[in-house]
């Protein structure tokens, strides 16, 4: 599933544009100027030739940060010039390059990064994962290689927290278009989470069932796909759990949706335990089949129960078959 | 090409249904109702296609006959000229119609010729040598063997290609795989200008160095080299085969129709879509309904999925030389302004200076006023991009990640993906049912 389109009926939540406020404060802008804080922190730590196991703990936090501004990433849908930044920074499940082979040979030569690395999908979340996790020796230019694609993510970066940060007002405009939104990346970010990011590798996916593979996991190299997973519940359960702020979840009580709500919350949670509880980097665990089985829930939950509940029609424009 | 035709289920199932019959008895056009006119717009524009491809041939066998820098340059100025008219008629496709119907008796009368005529993009190295990663001249291609040739591939079979002929490039045409082009204005362009992609990286380009140069296939290649007469050969043929594709494609519009379909499709076309066909043939005759859905969908289709996505996103992305359409002679800002120019001529029932009925017509103030600024903001950024390709910068410098106009082009492609996306809104207002599904294709490229 890639786009969902939603188009409110007239009903009008309370509280809808300071639900949209809180949201954009707590959720919007914090993630965004805390994944440009880890990525300043990575560089500095490159830099400085930190150990092995600092570097990779800064690239834990950058890369968990990153998933919670990609699952809300709401800029695409208020500016169409946004459309395309999460595509330059992350390559998970776009094209069929072997990125690793193309930087193994970048490595070897002498040719200058501009030339080597124009490739966006060289200068991706996914080749510095590579750079990093490959071998705990790294050589001058592997080092200048990590500086360059952190460089260029982090102009992609900064520009997502440019428009956040002068685009406040779309937030609070039209919370009507803001509530359908935020449906919508979290119908699509369930699915994706449930199917590509679990599924695939589990082998119980539509289109991989049965045929399990570590390889397909998000960030295999590093062993750090289930931190991914765990960043995306997250980010759910900070816009629709719990929380100390207002969050959409004020939105789907205040359509009476509340019991909706409640299988939601728990649907998150206990896939947050399942994770928590599987082993390791293990995808053919009883814990995964069963966490494939919660996200299931959680992405019907939100396509079915609640868009029923919100009075909202809903609509899926593009299927890939996955 | 890329992107292929499939009926949707919806499509079908309405056609099943069969909706409002309209018989027509004469067999002139009523160009002021929209399937009229939009008949009337695909005929002038295969008229144009066929003439521009009359000129290229003529052009390709002089040069054959006497291979000179000045043959050869009007060879290339015919080849540039013909993609003009052409690249205005691809709107015609992705609507089950005469160019590329997969199925049924449209696809059986007219061959589905588009991926004989414009398949894209192509592994050039089974037609001619190029220069390899490593600096080194490639061979084994349809130039240098004589004898037997296997294009490689999945499920390839061996040609004869002692001789190049007609038949032995149609049969080596996507025999192993899509990317075994070996017919069409692609293996033309090939073989006219040649390589122009540093295959070890594009931003090297040390094949044909500069911003505005194209590929510079030698002319010694046609004169003076071992394999001269074989290049010539080749492209007597394919241009030959082209032409000759085109007049099949074109012949379905023709004004004068066949009264027996079955043996001569010459018109049949034009009379199913017009409701013009009689007798025995009559069964073929389409619901007015389902034609114009299908024109909307392939419409949307074709802007979002197949120029947006395919042959601007594809490039502009990665980004990627390999992935621009006319990556030999660099004439990809004209097939992107000639797409998009032939959308624009079937949206606002346009062509040859003559205005009729059209879907636009039809649709309201606001929607149409959403419409128009949308598709003038468009032509702007197809302006910006022509400018550049023909003052500074062809596409493929263009699409540079140190490139400005990299955005422009992204902006483009953005922009005709949401004027794809407005094709249900003109649909409804025309009394149509379609959907955003309906005009994106199943088979997008992932990027």
């Amino acid at each position: 599933m890639k786009t969902v389109i939603m188009l409110l009926s007239l009903i009008i939540y309370l509280n809808a544009e300071s639900v949209s406020e809180s949201i954009y404060d707590n959720i919007i802008i914090r993630d965004i100027k805390e994944t440009n804080q880890n990525l300043d922190r990575l560089i500095a730590l490159t830099k400085s030739d930190a150990t092995d196991e600092k570097q990779r703990d800064g690239f834990k936090s950058l890369m968990t940060s990153w998933k919670r501004v990609e699952t809300l990433y709401l800029a695409a849908d208020l500016d169409e010039d946004l459309l395309d930044m999460p595509r330059y920074i992350d390559i998970f499940h776009q094209g069929k390059e072997d990125i690793y082979k193309q930087l193994d040979r970048i490595l070897l030569s002498s040719d200058s990064l501009d030339v080597e690395l124009f490739k966006n999908s060289t200068k991706s979340i996914n080749a510095l994962e590579y750079l990093i996790f490959k071998s705990t020796q790294k050589s001058l230019r592997q080092k200048d290689m990590i500086l360059y694609i952190l460089e260029h993510m982090g102009k992609r970066l900064k520009e997502i927290e440019k428009f956040y940060v002068e685009h406040r007002e779309l937030f609070m405009k039209d919370s009507q278009k803001m509530n359908a939104i935020i449906m919508n990346a979290l119908i699509e970010s369930s699915y994706k989470l449930k199917e590509w990011r679990v599924g695939d590798p589990a082998g119980l996916s539509h289109k991989y069932r049965g045929n399990p593979k570590e390889s397909r996991a998000e960030y295999h190299i590093s062993k750090l796909s289930f931190s991914a997973i765990e960043a995306i519940l997250l980010a759910h359960q900070a816009v629709i759990g719990e929380q100390s702020y207002t969050n959409f979840s004020a939105i789907v009580r205040s359509a009476g949706a509340t019991s909706e709500l409640r299988s939601i919350q728990e649907h998150i949670k206990k896939a947050l335990q399942l994770l928590h509880l599987a082993p390791a980097s293990d995808f053919g665990s009883d814990e995964i089949k069963r966490l494939y089985e919660e996200l299931t829930k959680l992405h019907n939950a939100y396509y079915i129960s609640l868009i029923g509940r919100l009075k909202v029609t809903s609509k899926i424009l593009d299927s890939d078959g996955d | 090409m890329k992107i292929r035709t499939t009926l949707s289920r919806g499509l079908l199932l309405a056609a099943l249904l069969g909706m409002t019959l309209c018989l027509g008895s004469s067999s002139k056009i009523d160009t002021s109702t929209i399937i009229g006119n939009y008949t009337r717009i695909a005929t002038e524009n295969y008229d144009d296609v066929v003439k521009d491809a009359e000129e290229l041939k003529r052009a390709i066998d002089d040069f054959a006959n006497k291979p000179t820098k000045a043959t050869l340059e009007r060879s290339k100025k015919a080849w540039l000229n013909s993609r003009e008219s052409y690249g205005t008629s691809e709107i015609f496709r992705l609507s089950n119609g005469p160019i590329d119907a997969e199925d049924g008796w449209i696809a059986e009368a007219y061959g589905s010729l588009e991926s004989q005529i414009n398949a894209w993009p192509l592994d050039e190295n089974i037609i001619d040598y190029t220069i390899d990663a490593d600096g080194k001249k490639t061979s084994g291609n349809i130039i240098d063997t004589e004898g037997k040739f296997d294009p490689g591939g999945e499920d390839s079979s061996v040609i004869d290609i002692t001789n190049i002929t007609i038949e032995s490039i149609t049969a080596l045409n996507e025999n192993g795989g899509d990317a075994n082009v070996a017919t069409g204005y692609h293996a033309i362009e090939f073989l006219l200008w040649g390589q122009d992609q540093d295959y070890s990286n594009f931003m090297k380009d040390s094949i044909t160095n500069g911003a505005m140069r194209a590929g510079e296939r030698p002319l010694s290649d046609f004169t003076t080299d071992r394999h001269a007469q074989r290049r010539l050969s080749y492209l007597k043929v394919a241009t030959a085969k082209l032409l000759s594709d085109l007049k099949r494609v074109a012949s379905a519009w023709s004004p004068e129709i066949s009264d027996n379909c079955s043996v001569n499709p010459k018109g049949c076309y034009r009379g199913a879509i017009n409701h013009m066909l009689k007798g025995a043939d009559a069964k073929k005759n389409i619901d007015p309904k389902v034609a114009l859905r299908e024109i909307l969908s392939g419409m949307g289709k074709f802007i979002k999925s197949e120029v947006a996505n395919e042959r601007i996103a594809v490039a502009v992305l990665t980004p990627s030389e390999e992935d621009e359409p006319s990556c030999f002679s660099d004439n990809t800002h004209r097939d992107i302004a000639s797409a998009y120019i032939g959308f624009k001529n079937v949206l606002t029932g346009s062509y040859g200076g003559v205005k009729g009925s059209s879907f636009l017509d039809k649709v309201d103030e606001t929607s149409r006023a959403k419409i128009e600024k949308l598709m003038s903001s468009i032509e702007e950024k197809i302006d910006s991009i022509d400018r550049v390709a023909t003052t500074k910068a062809h596409f493929d410098y263009q699409i540079r990640p140190d490139n400005p106009q990299g955005r422009v082009i992204v902006k483009l492609k953005n922009q005709m993906r949401k004027l794809g996306d407005m094709m249900p809104v003109v649909a409804k207002q025309n009394g149509l049912e379609l959907t955003a599904d309906d005009v994106t294709s199943k088979h997008e490229t992932e990027i």
